[in-house]
């Protein structure tokens, strides 16, 4: 008998989504980039819409960094759980 | 209507903004108490409640300003729309006096980072730090909002 808790599966569905969403930002990078220029003008008022090649980049490694940490944590939770 | 709650929010970010630079200078002085822990993160806690209100109330400003809708301006935050819209930016000193706060941040909490390792923290450093991030939270949030202050409706 498997000792997989509500705690245990909460964990694992949070990890998926963030996986998601990592994955989503690393493979999306031109919108998120896009995005974040047109948020920070809204915002802000200011222009930074010549700087899309370093939001591509930080869009990249943020989800890299992300999918990379909810790879470990489930591995994690898949051998305390078996 | 909408004007009235940006000046009330105006007012609100203002006191909040000197009451945690009030707090922080306390702290780092000596002045302030243990007591003053959940004052600090009472207002801590409604940052986080007013930021979403604050930043609506600037997106509608700006649909009302630019004759459109208040989701065609969100939508424009995930899919392109060539459309031109104006919004106003905050005052150039202000962003400078923002981006300083955030410097003396980084080295306060670098400074808390060196001599409280985790688990020596006091309730003094847990005050300074809070009230520093209500400080700048409430700066930013004041800067997004002051422009539109003088609110003409076209």
């Amino acid at each position: 008998m498997s000792s997989v808790s509500a705690a245990r599966l909460y964990e694992f569905v949070i990890d998926l989504g963030v996986l998601a969403v990592g994955l989503k930002v690393m493979f999306n990078n031109k919108a998120c980039a896009r995005g974040v220029i047109e948020a920070a003008r809204l915002m802000n008022g200011i222009d930074i819409s010549r700087q899309v090649f370093l939001h591509r980049i930080i869009a990249v490694v943020a989800g890299l960094l992300a999918v990379l940490i909810t790879i470990g944590r489930l591995i994690r939770l898949f051998q305390s759980c078996y | 209507m909408l004007l009235k709650l940006v000046w009330l929010l105006c007012a609100i970010f203002a006191a909040g903004f000197l009451a945690g630079l009030f707090v922080h200078i306390g702290a780092q002085a000596g002045i302030a108490s243990t007591a003053w822990f959940p004052f600090s993160l009472g207002l801590f806690l409604s940052f986080f409640a007013f930021a979403p209100i604050a930043f609506a109330s600037r997106l509608a400003l700006i649909a009302e300003e630019n004759h459109t809708t208040f989701f065609r301006v969100c939508s424009r935050l995930y899919v392109h729309d060539p459309s031109p819209i104006v919004a106003r930016s905050t005052p150039r000193w202000v962003r400078g006096v923002g981006v300083a706060a955030t410097l003396y941040f980084a080295a306060v909490l670098v400074a808390f980072g060196r001599h409280a390792v985790p688990g020596k923290e006091t309730v003094m450093d847990k005050i300074s730090l809070l009230s520093l991030f209500c400080t700048l939270g409430y700066l930013g949030l004041l800067s997004i909002l002051v422009p539109y202050l003088r609110f003409r409706r076209p």
